[in-house]
């Protein structure tokens, strides 16, 4: 079952959300995924039914733990096998293409040869993250370089249209659509970028069942429909962002938003740290990876002496029309250079927070920034 | 013995503030301030409810801070917040989620069966960040 229901409450706390909201909370994607919905206004079991029932549909076409999805079929092709493409992963991959061109690649759903060389993949983490040991050792050149061989979204050299790419295609005939490789061990994970996908459709769907207002967090990717019900007012909605310094469990900004999509990316919790046994260096691995050049985000140098770069973006929130765009925005921003984030940011319809290891802030948009919290203010800020 | 009106011309004739008002009135000023920005949005009467491996409930105050340690886990109360350090699970999934403090937010450890919960007036804001 590729759904478990934690818990569906209709709470009665007084003086908070709860009494206000009807809530409900599963657990998707094999457990993988958590999903959180605030709903108020009517149809809300209807809704709920209709938000799991889609939840199972889009693990069928894209949840890479289940050997029979879609994305595990192709991920098990081999060159020149055709695997056919319901309209989910067809929509997704189409999608995901769209967002690496956006981002100049630093948004990029083909990493898995990456990350399981970096041990940056959910397997890696579970065995290195939190201090539980490290690798033998570091990837060297050689061997970033074979995984990047097998890796990337990028447009084939001859290629026949925007679908034709230089690993796989996107094609359709009869009516149907279809994924077909090109190249030996090429895979696609959209794990994350369904987390963004799917928020947004389940906003649509609890404003079809006539929900006035809706949260919805699919593991940490955000959609919002209407405004914040306080008991007496509509007001927006409030949302504070994790202080991304190890250990830090304080909020590092608070702000009021609009914009019906949010998501924050960074390492957070998600690395392992690698120390050098020569010399105990300590060089953090996260689990973004940069595909433009095969190392997780925020790590220069070269074999043997990787290190973090103290100007790393560790921590970005976009803020935009989609949750998916906001998430896909937010992995490239962690992935770009602050100054690749900040051009970038002069160009995207986005607003947008960036907050690098050395202290410096960059703001995109009119943040209406809440007075609860002033870790953001020790930051040098850069106004974009 | 003088008049009420006597006394209050008295009082409006006086200093309005000595120094040792003056330096009164600035420390309470300045917790005015401070206090607000210490407490960092919770609200009072929120708590951290527990539920364990064992079936039972228990509850923190989530205005004090603490490092609750569980069988498998280790829950941190910290500023108004609540989140997971040390699970001994393989996923680490609750590791990995946000920070929560606002009232119905949970993180929820499958392997182990861990459930912690906000409840009562916890703060308004949706935390991001994973």
């Amino acid at each position: 079952m590729s759904i478990l229901l934690i818990a569906a409450v209709c709470a009665g706390f007084a003086g908070c959300d709860s009494a206000l909201y009807k809530t409900f909370h599963a657990f998707v994607f094999d457990t993988e995924l958590s999903l959180e919905v605030w709903y108020r206004g009517r149809g809300a079991d209807a809704a709920f039914a209709e938000m799991t029932g889609y939840m199972e549909e889009l693990a069928r076409a894209v949840n890479r733990n289940d050997p029979d999805s879609g994305v595990s079929r192709f991920n098990g092709a081999a060159a020149g096998e055709r695997v056919e493409a319901d309209g989910l992963l067809f929509d997704m991959t189409a999608a995901a293409i769209g967002y690496y061109e956006e981002t100049g690649g630093a948004y990029d759903v083909s990493l898995g040869a990456i990350n399981a060389l970096w041990h940056t993949d959910a397997l890696g983490l579970a065995q290195y993250g939190a201090g539980r040991g490290q690798p033998d050792g570091l990837p060297g050149g050689e061997e970033i370089a074979a995984a990047l061989a097998v890796c990337g979204l990028a447009r084939a050299a001859d290629a026949a249209d925007a679908y034709d790419r230089r690993h796989f295609a996107l094609t359709e005939s009869d009516g149907k659509k279809f994924l077909t490789k090109k190249t030996d061990g090429f895979t696609l994970d959209f794990n994350g970028m369904a987390k963004g996908y799917a928020a947004d459709v389940l906003r649509g769907i609890a404003q079809k069942h006539g929900a006035a207002s809706a949260y919805i967090n699919v593991a940490g990717e955000i959609a919002f429909f209407g405004k914040r019900f306080d008991g007496n007012l509509d007001t927006p909605w409030a949302v504070a962002i994790d202080n991304p310094k190890p250990g830090g469990g304080l909020s590092i900004c608070g702000f009021t938003t609009d914009r019906p999509g949010l998501a924050t990316s960074g390492g957070y919790r998600r690395y392992y740290p690698y120390a050098y046994p020569a010399d105990g260096a300590v060089v953090e691995c996260c689990h973004i990876s940069d595909g433009r050049v095969g190392l997780p985000a925020g790590i220069t140098g070269s074999a043997g002496a990787w290190r973090n770069d103290p100007g790393r973006v560790v921590s970005a929130t976009a803020l935009a029309d989609s949750a998916m765009r906001a998430d896909a925005y937010a992995t490239a921003l962690c992935v770009m250079s602050f100054e690749e984030g900040i051009a970038f940011l002069k160009t995207a319809d986005v607003e947008a927070l960036l907050f690098t290891d050395d202290g410096r802030l960059a703001v995109r948009g009119a943040f209406s920034f809440a007075p609860d919290f002033t870790l953001y203010q020790a930051y040098e800020r850069v106004t974009v | 013995m003088k008049t009420d009106v006597e006394r209050i011309e008295t009082v409006k004739k006086g200093r309005p503030l000595k120094i040792p008002d003056l330096a009164a009135l600035l420390v309470i000023l300045a917790a005015a301030v401070l206090l607000p920005l210490a407490g960092l949005g919770q609200q009072a009467g929120a708590a951290v409810e527990i539920t364990g491996t064992d079936g039972e409930t228990r509850a923190y105050d989530l205005g004090t801070d603490a490092r609750i340690e569980l069988a498998g886990l280790t829950v941190v109360i910290e500023g108004g917040r609540a989140y997971v350090v040390g699970a001994a699970c393989p996923d680490k999934l609750c590791e990995a989620h946000p920070s929560i403090g606002r009232s119905g937010e949970s993180i929820v450890c499958l392997p182990q069966r861990i459930v912690i919960k906000i409840v009562g007036d916890g703060g308004q804001f949706i935390v991001s960040g994973a």
